[in-house]
C-alpha cells in the first residue's frame, strides 16, 4: 500500500497524456448533441423498420446508434413483446442457454471520493471505515468458496491504503485459498476474480494484469457530463470525466483484454445512457477491434444517508428496466449483460427472459460480509440477510443463498454454470470477440456449464438442489446428442464425454 | 507426416519475414495449418489468465494447452498430430519466441 498522504496520492493518479492519446480531434466519444439528435430523429419507427433491425441483431450484428435510437424509442408494446422474445434468441445463440454466477468481495470501504449518490463516500461520516486484513480476505474467501462459488467480482474504494499493490496482494492471498468442498470429491478455489475497481495509470493496470486479473469492470455512473459534473466533486479524482471515460481503453492498452462497462441508471434519462454504452462499445471496437466484454446496469438504490435516489427525477422503473436491458441485448449482442442481487428475486427472474447471462447469489456486500453471515448461519441455522447499512454502498433487493437460486433456475431448466475456462485457455479479447460473433463460443460455454454444474451438484448442492439439477444435465447431454455443431466435431465430443465422466467420478477443474 | 527440414527452413524464413512476436507466431500458426492441418495459437501467460495473442481464432475440434516458457503458451488441436510433429511444433514455436526475445 501507498506510504504517501492522502493528498500526495490523490495529486498523482490522474495522468492527462494517457487521457488525451485517445482523443479524436481533441474531443472524446460521447457527442451529446449527437445522441440527442440520434434520439430525436429515429422517432416513430415503423414496425417494419423495427423488424428489420431485430433480424439484424438475430444475425449477431452490433446495431448502429440510429437503429439503437430506433429501438429505443417504440412506443407499440406489441413490438416490445416482439424485441423480449429476439433479445432471449439473441442471448441464447450467442451464450446458449445459461447463466453463469458469480458473487462480489467488498475488500474496503476507504474512499477518497465523495460521489452524491454513494455509501462510501468520503463525507458520509454514518460509514464504518474498513479494509480486509490478509487474514480476514483469507475468512471472506473461504466462505465464498464453501458456498460454491468459483468467480469473484473484488471490489475496493479508491484510496491509497487500498492502491493497486494491496489490490495485486489481495488478489494473490483470494487465488492462494483452497477449501474442500462440504458433500463431494472435490476442493473449492477462486478459479477467476474480476476487478471493480477505480480507473488508474496503464503501468498499475499492467500490475493486475500480471497477477491473472479476468475482467477489469469501471462503471462510468453517468455518460451526461453536466450530471457528472454535479454527481462528482471535480476537486475529487472521480471528478474528471475523461480520466473515468478512458479507464477501460487504457486497461485495453495494459493487455487487459476483457473490460465491462455500465451505468447507474437513475442519474439521468435512462434513453441517453443506454445511448452512451452503445458509444463506448463502437469506441472500443474503433480503437482495439474488441468491444465490451459484459455491461452493467445497476439502478439507483437507496444508499446510507444519499438523499440524490430519493429525489432523483430519473429513476428507472421496472418496465423501463427491462426496456433497457432488451435493447443493450439486442444493439450489442456478443456482450455478456449482468443483473445484481440490488434487485430484487421477481425482477431478476424477469429480466432472466430477456437476455441476462450473469448474475450473483448468496452476495454480501458489506466489508467482512461473508464471515458475518457464516456466524449467523452457525448460530442460528437459518437464513439472515444480515445487512448493515452503515458498511454497505447500498441495500441489498436479494439475499437469498446460492443453492436456492439455482433450485429456482433448475425448475425452470435453465442450467447454472461457474465456467473459468475461456480466460484460462485463450479465448480472450479479440479471438472471443470472433468466436461470440459467429456463435461458436456459446457452444463451448455449453460444454463448459455441464462441466462445472456436475462439480456443483455433487460438492455443494442441497439433496433437493441436486435430484433437480440431475434432471437439467440429462436434458442439456440430450440436446448435445441432437446439435449440428457438436455431431461435426466427433474428437472434441470424445474428449468432452472423457471429461464428463471423470468429473463424474470426482475430479475437478477439467475444461472445453 | 510433415517433414521436420521443411518447417525448419520455413521458420527461418518466418524469422527473416517477420519483425515482431505475434506476427511470426501468426505465420508459424499459418504454416503449422497448410503443412499439418492441425489449428495452433499462442497466449501469453499471467497467473491462471491464458490472454489470446497470435494464431488460428477458428474453433477447435479438441485441443491441449502446454507452456512453451514461463510467459508463453501453446495451444493446439489433437487430431491426428505425432508426437514428433507436436515436438517439432513445440521445438520451433520455442525458436520463434526466443528470436524475439
Amino acid at each position: 500500500m501507498s506510504q504517501l498522504s492522502v493528498k500526495e496520492w490523490t495529486d498523482q493518479v490522474i495522468q492527462q497524456d494517457q487521457i488525451d492519446k485517445y482523443l479524436i480531434n481533441g474531443e472524446d466519444f460521447i457527442d451529446e448533441e449527437q445522441i440527442y439528435n440520434d434520439l430525436n430523429t429515429n422517432k416513430a419507427p415503423d414496425k417494419q423498420q423495427i423488424r428489420r433491425i431485430i433480424q439484424k441483431s438475430l444475425e449477431i450484428e452490433r446495431l448502429s446508434p440510429a437503429e439503437t435510437a430506433a429501438l429505443i424509442n417504440v412506443q407499440d408494446e406489441e413490438i416490445w413483446e416482439e424485441m423480449y422474445d429476439a433479445a432471449l434468441e439473441v442471448k441464447q445463440k450467442v451464450y446458449d442457454n445459461r447463466i453463469v454466477f458469480f458473487a462480489p468481495l467488498y475488500l474496503s470501504n476507504l474512499c477518497v471520493n465523495n460521489c452524491a449518490y454513494c455509501g462510501f463516500r468520503k463525507e458520509n461520516k454514518d460509514e464504518k471505515r474498513r479494509i480486509l486484513s490478509d487474514e480476514e480476505i483469507v475468512q471472506e474467501t473461504e466462505v465464498m468458496v464453501r458456498e460454491g462459488h468459483k468467480r469473484m467480482i473484488a471490489v475496493w474504494g479508491e484510496h491509497p491504503l487500498s492502491d493497486v499493490d494491496y489490490m495485486v496482494d489481495s488478489m494473490k492471498t483470494i487465488y492462494s485459498v483452497e477449501r474442500d468442498a462440504p458433500y463431494g470429491p472435490g476442493t473449492g478455489s477462486i478459479r477467476r476474480i474480476n476487478i471493480n475497481a477505480a480507473p488508474m495509470s496503464i503501468s498499475d493496470l499492467r500490475k493486475l494484469w500480471e497477477v491473472g486479473v479476468g475482467t477489469y469492470q469501471v462503471f462510468q455512473e453517468t455518460y451526461h457530463k453536466p450530471t457528472y459534473r454535479k454527481m462528482h466533486p471535480p476537486e475529487t479524482i472521480k471528478g474528471n470525466y475523461r480520466w473515468r471515460l478512458y479507464a477501460l481503453h487504457r486497461a485495453m492498452e495494459a493487455g487487459i483484454d476483457d473490460v465491462a462497462t455500465g451505468a447507474l441508471f437513475g442519474l439521468y434519462d435512462w434513453r441517453f445512457e443506454v445511448m452512451s454504452l452503445l458509444y463506448h462499445a463502437i469506441d472500443l471496437e474503433r480503437q482495439f477491434n474488441i468491444g465490451p466484454h459484459t455491461i452493467s446496469f445497476p439502478r439507483l438504490m437507496h444508499a446510507a444517508g444519499s438523499e440524490v435516489a430519493e429525489n432523483s427525477p430519473y429513476l428507472v422503473s421496472d418496465d423501463e428496466l427491462k426496456k433497457i436491458i432488451t435493447v443493450l441485448r439486442l444493439a450489442v449482442p456478443y456482450t455478456g449483460l449482468i443483473i445484481t442481487a440490488r434487485e430484487n428475486p421477481e425482477i431478476r427472474r424477469e429480466m432472466i427472459n430477456v437476455g441476462i447471462t450473469q448474475t450473483d447469489a448468496s452476495t454480501r456486500i458489506g466489508i467482512g460480509g461473508y464471515s458475518e453471515m457464516l456466524k449467523k448461519w452457525s448460530r442460528f441455522q437459518e437464513k439472515d440477510s444480515n445487512q448493515k447499512e452503515d458498511e454497505q454502498q447500498f441495500i441489498l433487493g436479494d439475499t437469498r443463498r446460492l443453492d436456492e437460486v439455482i433450485r429456482e433456475l433448475a425448475e425452470k431448466d435453465i442450467i447454472t454454470s461457474f465456467c473459468t475456462a475461456g480466460y484460462r485457455c485463450g479465448r480472450t479479447g479479440e479471438k472471443i470477440m470472433g468466436l461470440l460473433c459467429n456463435c461458436v463460443e456459446g457452444k463451448f460455454c455449453k460444454l463448459n456449464a455441464i462441466l462445472t454444474y456436475r462439480e456443483y451438484l455433487d460438492d455443494y448442492a442441497s439433496e433437493e438442489t441436486r435430484k433437480l439439477g440431475y434432471k437439467v444435465l440429462e436434458k442439456e447431454l440430450n440436446e448435445l446428442d441432437n446439435n449440428e455443431f457438436f455431431q461435426e466435431r466427433p474428437e472434441m465430443m470424445k474428449e468432452f464425454y472423457d471429461y464428463y465422466e471423470r468429473v463424474s467420478n470426482g475430479e475437478r477443474d477439467l475444461f472445453i | 507426416m510433415v517433414s521436420a527440414i521443411s518447417l525448419s527452413d520455413n521458420v527461418d524464413k518466418i524469422l527473416h519475414e517477420n519483425n515482431d512476436l505475434p506476427s511470426a507466431l501468426n505465420a508459424f500458426s499459418d504454416l503449422v495449418k497448410k503443412e499439418l492441418n492441425s489449428q495452433i495459437s499462442f497466449c501469453e501467460l499471467f497467473g491462471k489468465r491464458w490472454s489470446f495473442m497470435a494464431g488460428s481464432d477458428g474453433s477447435y475440434n479438441a485441443k491441449q494447452r502446454t507452456k512453451l516458457t514461463s510467459d508463453y503458451g501453446l495451444i493446439y488441436e489433437k487430431n491426428d498430430l505425432s508426437d514428433q510433429e507436436l515436438n517439432q511444433i513445440e521445438k520451433f514455436s520455442k525458436k520463434i519466441i526466443e528470436s524475439n526475445e
